[in-house]
């Protein structure tokens, strides 16, 4: 079983609580210790602004950060306790982004909704990103890693689709921002009050599964023979879990990672048995919130930036989240040989060559597809007039080439990196690098004034590979377990989110163009560099090919691999910097999300595609071909807007994964 | 034609067909235009860059002269203002269809075309348009490179690191009016401009010892809070009114801030820009706001009519226009 790997403390977490409430205390008499005798004055007596700042707005915001705080651990801790699984939390299985996406969706087309019906919008966000996350990890009986994998897609699918109806409507949505960063900033009772309340409903069915819940240490099985219904048992305190923090999210916007630290705190404090982890939990969760936002209160005060706690929570947590990922115990690989989809099962009827034909003769009819159906501009569909095509196809044809390169480098750099986990939800999207190219490029926008695009594509570079060489040095304890590597992508990319949430919610424009690179929007498509970028994914396919003998006995399993005389170690660093160097050419294209390198390799598995060369191109084919109908369509579904390609990929994307996931549980 | 006089770095200096070869004259629109700079390092020194601006016109260099764009789009809504008041309004816009929402005056044209998002033009539209000339903001930069293989680019950036806007916005004005071959229309204006000031202030002398406070509200707990150096600032500044906020804010001219840091200011005017639509309601209801000494002495917020926060000059003589009628309508 997983467990995080720490010697637990002697005396349980009831010293650490000591402290941080000192510490909340002290922190405390700083901030109001000026104010507290205003509270005693007479009502009556003359306006004292102070004093209504500190009865209507210091004194609630508290008391909403010890609520929210206690809410998200109390949901960590089920979630964690529920799933045997020490990195669930509302953040990390996107419960946290189902809400904030489906607020967002609500402000815009539906502003009056949010008088009345904020939390079953915020309810109905998360429960959908929830069950999203559990159908996509339903294949791999849950186990930690896929749950996390999948909760980190469709936080990313959600954040795609938040980003692009910002820029869309990006007047309209400032408020989306704040609120999606979780500011505590508080104007009066009423919201506290309600809080309290919707919490303390849920608070009894939770004391009731405390027990049942604690039988699940002993081992499922062990909990099945002593007649505990198990599956009931976790979806009722996975639905208590997803409440606690949508209720939350509702009130204030998105708090991210207390839920995640607070139970890990608690057991590394010592807390044994779920009843005290759970107590514990809770109190740390009420306590590390109040703590960060009394610092931030006491930061604010000496300047006037306005800065959203629940950014700050993120800043801290995810770099806590990295700190964790080496102290997981947990054999969290699974044998390539144990994959249930073995290779060398004869392929059925047809040649290898086959599937490889018919996706090449589908992406030829989707090229001239996309190169010759278009909007006039008044908006109706018709044919690319010959005449026009002088004028039009030197703009179109690149942007177009550029996504068959970007798809092409998708979907072979996921296939490789599929083949080499033995794990179906990898895909270079997770990996880390996209991340960290954007964040090169944020630190270029904030510090360098305004960088050329030229400076631009360096800084991505640069941070691409600074981040691979980052996740390679912290992996290296691992053995280079690509699994880790997966983990440590996530961290990165959820600092990165809360590096632009803090930012944004200052309102600073600039995090509008950060937005736009972000989701792949800002691509400039010229000839030179379209070419260039095919050339270069032509030759990573042939470098790809040269890797596959290594490949094709990775499937035989680690041992037999290493037996036949596989240099494991040099193998997968190799492979690695391959998939990376594929991603890095690629993001700038189409943006960090497409999702082509995660359904690519599926799409191929389906056709029937056994040997690993032949995949290799199927799925580099098969990902050209999604995303340049996904251009196609961004150019043309919505005109005259043109959408982010790579959002346009992942909204195609996503059903059809969902759709082959169930085929293939079936 | 008689030689005119120009400026070194004008764009219509080159000889050949203006608006043929688009990349050389980009290149060359990029580097006369102000506060150009995407690629260029000139961009870390703006200041310097609209120093020379300013100075164009005694800067003076022979050349031979050109004909003048005629067909403009613009990635910005200050810059089309820019165009309308000149009497050549843009042939499309990015955002286009919120003009009525966030601009409101001078009217757009309801034959502009829309690009779509200011982030994502849309190229193809852009190109089957065949304009003479792009007018873009550092702020769209990003998107300049794909512009570019459409049609010259000027870049006049009028919110920017460093001095407030509306001087900035008068220069881009007079530099636009240049580029166009309409100066003596740019120069009526801003002459006009000087005088409708100068009215308003008149006008705006009963209300001196009112501050204002020009707020934009997110949401039922935050708003941003118009501040030095911004367009607002300076339209106050101009009017001879107080901003009752005296701390700075960003180069866009305004500071984000949740509502209880409106306790501290004792005495104002409110007056918001834009209130979505499901604040009122539940801010009438907090005890907070409900107490706040500015709101006690106003009654509920007064919402103006829509003007561009980020605009140009006729956006300025708008929000000017604007406060004195909302403070007039206060003492009837």
């Amino acid at each position: 079983m997983t467990a995080i790997t720490a010697s637990p403390r002697q005396g349980g977490p009831a010293p650490l609580l000591l402290g941080m409430t000192l510490l909340a205390l002290a922190l405390g008499a700083v901030l109001l210790g000026p104010k507290l005798p205003l509270l005693s004055q007479p009502h009556a007596s003359s306006y004292d602004p102070d004093r209504m700042v500190l009865i209507y707005s210091t004194l609630p915001r508290l008391a909403m950060a010890v609520l929210c705080g206690a809410a998200l651990g109390a949901s960590g801790a089920l979630l964690q306790q529920a799933l045997r699984n020490p990195l669930a939390s509302p953040t990390t299985l996107g419960i946290d982004a189902g809400a904030r996406l489906a607020l967002g969706v609500a402000t815009l087309f539906y502003p009056v909704l949010l008088g009345w019906g904020r939390d079953i919008v915020a309810l109905g966000g998360s429960a959908i990103a929830a069950a999203l996350v559990f159908a996509l990890s339903r294949r791999q009986d849950f186990s930690p890693v896929s749950l996390i994998l999948s909760g980190l897609l469709v936080t990313l699918y959600c954040g795609a689709l938040a980003a692009a109806l910002t820029l869309v409507e990006s007047r309209y949505l400032a408020s989306l921002f704040v609120w999606g960063s979780g500011s505590l900033s508080q104007q009066g009772w009423q919201p506290s009050a309600d809080l309290a309340l919707r919490l303390a409903v849920v608070v009894l069915p939770v004391t009731l599964l405390v027990r049942p819940l604690g039988l699940l240490d002993l081992g499922e099985d062990a909990a099945r023979s002593l007649g505990l219904n198990v599956s009931a048992l976790r979806i009722g305190a996975l639905a208590l879990a997803v409440l606690l923090a949508a209720f939350t999210t509702s009130a204030v916007g998105v708090i991210g990672f207390i839920g995640l630290v607070a139970p890990i705190l608690a057991r590394l404090a010592g807390a044994r048995g779920f009843s005290t982890s759970l107590g514990a939990a809770t109190a740390i969760g009420a306590l590390l919130l109040l703590l960060a936002d009394l610092a931030v209160q006491l930061a604010a005060g000496a300047s006037a930036d306005f800065l959203p706690t629940g950014a700050v929570t993120a800043l801290v947590g995810s770099p806590v989240l990295l700190w964790l990922l080496p102290r997981l115990t947990t054999r969290l690989r699974k044998d390539a040989a144990a994959d249930p989809a073995p290779s060398r099962r004869s392929g059925g009827r047809h040649s290898p060559a086959t599937p490889i034909v018919v996706l090449g003769v589908l992406l030829l009819a989707l090229a001239a597809c996309a190169l010759l159906i278009e909007r006039a501009p008044d908006g109706s569909w018709r044919l690319l007039a010959a005449a026009d095509m002088a004028d039009i196809l030197p703009y179109r044809w690149p942007r177009m080439l550029a996504a068959a390169a970007a798809g092409l480098l998708l979907g072979s750099a996921g296939f490789l990196l599929q083949r080499l986990t033995g794990n179906e939800m990898a895909s270079p999207e997770i990996l880390g690098v996209s991340a960290g190219a954007t964040f090169a490029m944020a630190i270029a926008f904030f510090v360098g004034g305004l960088p050329s695009p030229a400076a631009l594509t360096g800084a991505a570079a640069a941070g691409a590979v600074l981040v691979l060489g980052l996740i390679l040095l912290l992996s290296r304890r691992s053995g280079f377990q690509p699994e880790r590597m997966l983990l440590a992508g996530i961290a990165l990319s959820a600092l990165l989110d809360a590096v632009i949430g803090v930012l944004s919610a200052a309102g600073d424009p600039r995090a509008f163009q950060l937005l736009s690179w972000l989701t792949g929007a800002g691509f400039s498509a010229e000839p030179v560099s379209a070419l260039a970028s095919l050339i270069l994914a032509g030759t990573a396919l042939v470098l790809g090919l040269c890797l596959m003998r290594w490949l094709d006995l990775f499937q035989l399993g680690q041992t037999a691999a290493q037996a036949l005389g596989v240099p494991l170690g040099l193998a997968r660093v190799l492979l690695l910097a391959l998939v990376a160097a594929g991603t890095a050419i690629a993001t700038p294209l189409v943006g960090p999300l497409t999702f082509a390198g995660f359904i690519a390799p599926h799409l191929v598995r389906l056709l029937g595609v056994r040997r690993s060369g032949a995949g290799l191109f199927a799925s580099g084919f098969a990902g050209a071909a999604l995303l340049v109908a996904a251009d196609w369509l961004a150019r043309t579904i919505a005109f005259p807007f043109q959408l982010p390609t790579g959002l346009v990929a992942s909204l195609i994307g996503a059903p059809i994964l969902l759709w082959l996931l169930q085929r293939r549980a079936a | 034609m008689a030689p005119r006089l120009r400026h070194p770095h004008d764009p219509r200096n080159c000889a050949g067909p203006v608006f043929g070869e688009t990349g050389q004259i980009a290149s060359r629109l990029k580097a006369g235009a102000a506060a150009s700079g995407a690629m260029s390092p000139a961009a870390l020194h703006r200041r310097a860059v609209l120093g020379g601006l300013i100075a164009t016109p005694f800067m003076l260099r022979s050349a031979p002269a050109f004909a003048q764009p005629s067909r403009i789009a613009s990635l910005d809504f200050g810059l089309a203002q820019h165009l309308i008041v000149l009497g050549v309004p843009p042939i499309a816009l990015t955002d286009a269809r919120e003009w009525d929402k966030w601009v409101g005056e001078p009217a757009l044209p309801a034959a502009t075309v829309d690009l779509g998002t200011a982030f994502a033009p849309n190229i193809e539209l852009l190109a089957a348009l065949r304009p003479d000339l792009v007018l873009s903001t550092d702020f769209t930069a990003m998107t300049e490179a794909q512009v570019r293989r459409v049609a010259p680019i000027a870049n006049m950036t009028m919110y920017s690191e460093g001095g407030s806007p509306l001087p900035k916005a008068i220069a881009a004005l007079r530099q636009l009016g240049t580029l166009l071959g309409r100066e003596e229309r740019a120069e009526a204006y801003i002459a006009e401009t000087e005088r409708f000031f100068a009215a308003c202030a008149e006008r705006a002398k009963p209300f001196r010892d009112t501050p204002v406070l020009l707020l934009s509200f997110i949401d039922p707990r935050h708003i941003r809070i118009y501040a030095r150096p911004g367009m607002q600032q300076d339209v106050l500044d101009r009017l001879g009114l107080r901003n009752a906020w005296q701390s700075e804010g960003l180069y866009w001219g305004f500071a984000t801030a949740g509502i209880e840091r409106l306790a501290g200011i004792e005495k104002a005017v409110i007056l918001a820009d834009y209130m979505p639509p499901d604040v009122k309601a539940v801010l009438e209801r907090s005890p907070l706001w409900l107490s706040l000494p500015v709101r006690r002495g106003n009654g509920p917020v007064r919402v103006m009519p829509p003007v561009a926060a980020f605009g140009g000059v006729p956006a300025a003589r708008r929000l000017a226009s604007l406060i004195l009628d909302a403070l007039e309508a206060r003492l009837r």
